[in-house]
């Protein structure tokens, strides 16, 4: 006899309501025997199938209906009790759904970027290694070729050792010639991942060997782009930088690493034998082994630095103790998503708060409609209506109320995350893992459960203290039990306002960060500034005057286009991030000669380029184009070399240069100081630069700098409109050149504040709400807490009270709600904003003036929400109001 | 007197319990709808059906010996009770006083 299918069955066990289990279970045997007798085991197994999933939902409806003991024409009831009060239910769900709805989208943001694991094999084995060197001012130093070499011999606390980097490279063969980013990387790479290739088969060790053949590995996207998917590739030659190299192996679709944009990987070729440091250049990642820890690994890859001197001839051990180097063992993962965790973490706290503002506005809309109610309730009591069947039918419109704004507050969500990802800092990182999926789903169940459980609770709450005796007789306002219920109305509004405040504070805060960010001074001015690169492939231009001579033609014909106010070229464009940094030293300095002397960035730059971005010459003169030609030796430095090396004295005249005690380059003459320049970023305060022409004197060992350069044109018409000369210039130059990197200077320096921006504009969005939320849940419960009084006010009037006494006492009545608020929350935000701290920019966390203004923002908002309804009234008429009931 | 309505579904499988009479339990109910009506029922369906008439007081249940041919598993009678009845038999009078007159365009009998 055969078994039902049993991975069916197997669920069905699982899934089934305990009660019904085994007789469902049995009769679904049966008949499925019966069928494989009548109809085949074919159908019979579908029969099954279909069955395991169609019959849970129905019996679990039936299930849940009856946990709480309703059946399904009370649900009904309830329902059509909702449809009766349309306001009511539509204000309540609305509220809900923007609550739930804004800490669904948030949280699979979160969810995406920060809490599901790397798609990586075991990725919390994953470590970065990198070191830092305090004592040099440099910090966040990667790994070297070197380093490597030496931690995969000596090192027992890695299964393996990698390095990679990110680099761009000419593609020709095979199509159009396209630049892209390739990644650098050790074979052991793919071991330390531990992700298979799809095609073909990852770097063998003889392929990082310098002496070993050129091998790529394609990524799946330019496989399926360039070579349709064809699983024939490999065998087949790509040319990179003009270096022809074999096809070995396709990464899966999913694979990124180090990031979405990498194109190709190729090896990184080290010769074991050699003792060369190499340089900080590459990233370094490892994978722990069995039992090893961060903290182990790093102990024991600093115990081996003062060993470095024995195999790196540069670091003596008086060099080590100046640095202060040590290694920094870390989750990979913090590279990743570091600098966007504490943000998200921030919004995500930030969304929580909103939601607990509008629970308590649904509690107070419900406690409401409980008071409403409570004659009928009496009623019903009256007539035998159990009194615990009326609190389950309560509890049964906070579920339903709270299932309808969970949905809608997921479909809110579903269709914002679109926008948010768009408006998002392109820098995002992980945004393929972001969207709603089962946890999100999962943390909505929960929120909503926890949401429907508190304002249930609180209007159950409510209704207790209403539904006494006295109820039933006439002139019944004024007792205790509302007034019980009214300070629970009152504590929900503090509440409110207090989150208000914190959320206002905290976006008030941003806000500044942003202001300050959109202040600081670049060093340039990049109004109608397009930049653009242009990489000069090894293999066509092997002596750098060749590329010198390319560049100087190319930027002739740039000039001469009309519109083009001036054009230059520099090696590297500024808000790029750190570049190469080396010890510059002065000639004739009485530094220490031991020492190692500040570390100072290097670039290549023609004239046009200070011209172009309006970085101006402080000092001395421009060099010029003939400086170049004639290799003379000219160079420019910024205001930081001034500062850190001359001691703020005249630079003029004097000599530079850069390079190791022992392995110097020939000395450059200084001849102008220029303006400093953000080359790292907004938030990083500039550090010197040296400027070389296109061409040094000879024996400098800047001649790399002048391969590939970025192009800075200003123009006086708008920067895409002269997008197309530039093109044809260049293809009648050289065809085979592809332009890359096409940006203005102006979105460059946008994307710099992109991430602040973003993060302000959703503090803000939820400040926003929050405030509007709590200012008509103020406006709300003073207005409803004065209807009651009514009588009261017309006694008052008719013995005298002015419309201006009746307007004080309430606004007196609201501001005191307000004033608890909002103390209560000046005391949190003081106490919470520190946790934003890393965020802002050039604002205290604490800063007086933004508090200040926030507080008083929310005093005239409650004021005003307060002021309407004392009004209102004021003007009561005491006759009504005597009347009234 | 009952004061629960029967609904469509419902009645069929009331029918399908009466048919089985001893032998009424879930696997047979489930096929004899399939084998009368030609639609094979949802179990579901029918599960949920049986359970709202017990709770409306119809049908009653109890639960029988196991057998190894259901891998051990124990089988739920079921049984129409005589509200449940009087409230089929009010359903049919219902039907029978409407489509009187209307043997042509139903093509049934009554």
């Amino acid at each position: 006899m055969t078994q039902p299918p049993r991975l069916a069955e197997w669920v069905l066990a699982l899934v089934l309501p305990r009660r019904q289990r085994a007789e469902v279970l049995g009769d679904l045997a049966e008949n499925y025997y019966l069928r494989v007798r009548h109809f085949g085991l074919r159908a019979a197994r579908l029969w099954y199938v279909k069955q395991a999933v169609s019959v849970p939902p129905w019996l679990w409806m039936e299930e849940g209906v009856a946990v709480m003991g309703l059946s399904v024409q009370e649900v009904r009831q309830v329902v059509r009790g909702m449809v009766r009060k349309p306001a009511f239910a539509a204000v309540t769900v609305i509220t809900l759904a923007l609550g739930i709805g804004a800490n669904a989208a948030i949280f699979s943001v979160v969810d995406g970027v920060l809490l599901e694991p790397l798609p990586y094999a075991n990725p919390d084995a994953l470590v970065s290694i990198g070191h830092d060197a305090p004592g040099l001012d440099a910090l966040g130093l990667t790994s070297a070729t070197g380093l490597h070499v030496m931690y995969r011999e000596m090192s027992h606390s890695f299964e393996e050792v990698s390095l990679y980097d990110a680099i761009r490279a000419t593609l020709t063969g095979e199509g159009q010639a396209e630049r892209i980013l390739t990644s650098r990387v050790t074979p052991s790479l793919f071991t330390v991942l531990g992700v298979p290739t799809v095609v073909g088969r990852p770097f063998t060790e003889e392929e990082g060997h310098p002496e070993g053949p050129h091998a790529v590995v394609l990524s799946h996207g330019l496989w399926t782009e360039r070579f349709g998917a064809d699983p024939s590739v490999l065998g087949r030659t790509l040319v990179l930088n003009g270096v022809a190299r074999e096809i070995v192996g396709v990464m899966p679709r999913s694979f990124a690493f180090p990031d979405a944009e990498i194109r190709l990987w190729t090896p990184l070729k080290i010769d074991p034998a050699s003792m060369d440091f190499g340089g900080f250049n590459f990233g370094g990642l490892g994978r722990l082994a069995d039992g090893a820890t961060l903290a182990s690994a790093e102990r024991e890859l600093n115990a081996l630095i003062p060993t470095w001197g024995e195999r790196f001839e540069f670091f003596t051990p008086a060099l080590i103790e100046q640095a202060k180097l040590s290694v920094d063992v870390h989750p990979y993962v913090d590279d990743v998503v570091g600098n966007v965790r504490i943000a998200l973490w921030i919004i995500m706290a930030t969304v929580g708060l909103v939601l607990l503002i509008a629970c308590a506005n649904v509690a107070n809309l419900m406690l409401v409609r409980a008071e409403g109610r409570t004659k009928e309730i009496a009623i019903r009591s009256a007539i035998g209506a159990s009194r615990d069947r009326l609190l389950v039918r309560f509890m049964a419109e906070s579920v339903v109320l709270a299932t309808a704004g969970a949905l809608l507050g997921v479909l809110l969500a579903h269709v914002s995350l679109k926008a948010l990802i768009a408006l998002g800092p392109q820098s995002m990182p992980r945004v393929g893992q972001i969207g709603i999926d089962g946890s999100v789903l999962v943390f909505v169940g929960a929120i909503t459960v926890i949401a429907t459980l508190a304002f249930g609770a609180i209007s159950a709450l409510g209704y207790r203290s209403n539904g006494e005796a006295g109820v039933l007789r006439e002139g019944s306002r004024g007792s205790t039990g509302g007034r019980r219920s009214n300070r629970v109305r009152k504590l929900l509004v503090a509440a409110q306002v207090a989150f208000a405040l914190i959320l206002l504070v905290g976006s008030g805060l941003m806000l500044r960060s942003f202001d300050e960010l959109r202040r600081v001074d670049p060093g340039f001015s990049g109004d109608g500034v397009m930049t653009f690169r242009v990489a000069l492939p090894l293999a066509d231009y092997p002596e750098v005057e060749l590329a010198a001579a390319f560049h100087r033609g190319l930027l002739e014909r740039l000039e001469a286009i009309p519109g083009v106010v001036a054009a230059g070229a520099i090696s590297r464009l500024p808000l790029n991030g750190t570049g190469a940094m080396d010890p510059l030293f002065v000639e004739g300095s009485t530094r220490d000669p031991e020492g190692i002397p500040p570390l100072i960035e290097t670039r290549a730059a023609t004239p046009g380029y200070f011209e172009a971005m309006g970085i101006p010459l402080r000092q001395g003169r421009m060099t010029t184009m003939e400086d170049g030609e004639a290799r003379s030796g000219a160079v420019l430095v910024s205001e930081g070399v001034v500062d850190q090396l001359f001691d703020g004295r005249n630079p003029l005249g004097r000599q530079v240069a850069f390079g190791i005690p022992g392995d110097m380059d020939p000395w450059s003459d200084v001849v102008g100081v220029v303006g400093d320049v953000h080359n790292a970023s907004l938030t990083v305060e500039p550090m010197g630069a040296v400027y070389f022409p296109l061409l040094q004197r000879e024996g400098v060992s800047k001649g790399w700098l002048t391969m590939s350069m970025s192009y800075a044109l200003k123009t006086a018409v708008p920067p895409s409109s002269v997008l197309p000369s530039v093109r044809s210039l260049i293809s009648e130059m050289d065809p085979n050149l592809p332009l890359s990197s096409v940006r203005t200077m102006e979105d460059i320096a946008r994307a710099g504040r992109a991430q602040t921006g973003f993060t302000m504009l959703l503090l803000g969005i939820a400040a926003g709400v929050g405030l509007l939320m709590g200012s008509v849940g103020l406006y709300g419960v003073i207005s409803y807490v004065t209807a009651q009084r009514t009588r009261e006010i017309g006694v008052r009037m008719a013995l005298g009270a002015e419309q201006a006494d009746v307007r004080g006492m309430i606004l007196r009545q609201g501001m005191a709600v307000t004033v608890v608020g909002l103390v209560v929350g000046l005391v949190g935000a003081f106490g919470l904003s520190r946790f934003m701290a890393s965020m802002l920019f050039q604002v205290d966390a604490t800063d007086p003036a933004t508090y200040i203004v926030v507080a008083v923002v929310l005093l005239a908002v409650s004021t005003l929400a307060t002021w309407i309804p004392a009004r209102r009234a004021a003007r009561t008429n005491p006759v009504d109001a005597l009347r009234w009931e | 007197m009952p004061r629960e309505t029967i609904g469509e579904f419902e009645k069929l499988v009331m029918m399908a319990v009466l048919h089985l009479g001893e032998g009424a339990y879930g696997a047979t109910i489930i096929q004899e709808l399939d084998r009368r009506t030609g639609r094979a029922a949802g179990a579901g369906a029918v599960y949920v059906a049986l359970k709202r008439m017990e709770n409306k007081g119809m049908v009653t249940s109890w639960l029988g010996e196991s057998s190894p041919h259901r891998g051990g598993r124990p089988k739920r009678y079921f049984h129409v009770r005589p509200d449940g009845l009087k409230a089929l038999k009010k359903a049919q009078a219902a039907w029978q006083a409407m489509s009187a007159g209307l043997e042509d365009v139903l093509g049934v009998q009554g």
